[in-house]
């Protein structure tokens, strides 16, 4: 899928500076051929699904809802590239899938989809332990 | 003694992080707002470490507001300071753990204390790296 060449185009220069190492696996996880089909596999679900999911992550979504690169969430993928990925790393899989679901199909605002996903997909929440 | 105007300032900022828990799931700037008004304390390091200690209590009220909320939102862009809402709630949190030093992050690990002192210094001019020794020492007057 082409993705926009002003990916970045929303961060100011601090958030550039500051957030450049994450931009960068976002760049790595772009370039990625095989990791849709792996996914796919893995997890058996359709690859479309995969695709959309990945696309509005950590491709032409990231300009169009003005998303920051997340350090948490790129890691995961890549795990989830290499079938390593963790119950917590699924919950995510499933939270971008529901999420872009409504988001891009269902023409829902960002804000209400991560609004409904996150209760059932709380993949934030689970992330870190209270503290 | 404490500067009243840091303080009224500093309260002031408390009671946003506490009001968080209105914006259940949903944006909101408060979180910057606080950045802004610990960063005006900022200009007297000092005095953040002395508020920290003087309102321990209080602050870790505001803490399980501050994570509760941040636990739940997605990093969106609200207010007028760089980065995302998430990490707004991450930059609060470290200015309300100056004193205990038990930084705890809810967005990555890469924005460590250290770096948020190189961002703050580097956008507000406020330079608060020797508050993160551990030798750094509360002054009673």
């Amino acid at each position: 899928m082409p993705i926009s060449s002003n990916k970045w185009g929303h961060l100011n220069r601090y958030e550039r500076l500051y957030l450049q190492p994450v931009m960068d696996v976002y760049d790595q996880i772009q370039a990625m051929e095989e990791d849709v089909l792996i996914i796919a596999e893995y997890y058996q679900l359709p690859t479309q699904e995969i695709e959309r999911a990945k696309d509005y992550a950590f491709g032409n979504g990231v300009a169009r809802y003005q998303f920051y690169p997340d350090i948490d969430m790129s890691r995961a993928w890549l795990r989830l590239a290499k079938r390593e990925g963790t119950d917590v790393d699924r919950i995510l899989l499933f939270h971008e899938i529901y999420e872009s679901q409504l988001v891009i199909i269902q023409g829902m605002n960002q804000q209400k989809a991560h609004s409904i996903v996150q209760k059932r997909y709380p993949w934030s929440d689970l992330l870190n332990p209270p503290s | 003694m404490i500067n009243p105007i840091f303080e009224k300032k500093f309260l002031e900022a408390l009671d946003l992080c506490n009001s968080l828990s209105e914006f259940a799931c949903q944006p909101s700037d408060r979180p910057c707002q606080a950045i802004h008004l610990f960063c005006e304390i900022g200009a007297e390091p000092q005095s953040l470490l002395e508020l920290n200690a003087l309102y321990s209590e209080q602050i870790l009220i505001a803490k399980k507001s501050i994570e509760k909320y941040a636990r739940i939102v997605d990093n969106w862009k609200t207010g007028n300071c760089p980065f995302g809402v998430k990490d707004h709630c991450n930059i609060v949190n470290f200015f309300l753990s100056l004193n205990t030093q038990d930084f705890y992050f809810f967005r990555g690990d890469n924005f460590t204390p250290e770096l948020i002192c190189e961002f703050l210094q580097d956008w507000k001019g406020i330079d608060l790296f020797p508050l993160l020794s551990k030798k750094a020492q509360l002054v009673t007057h």
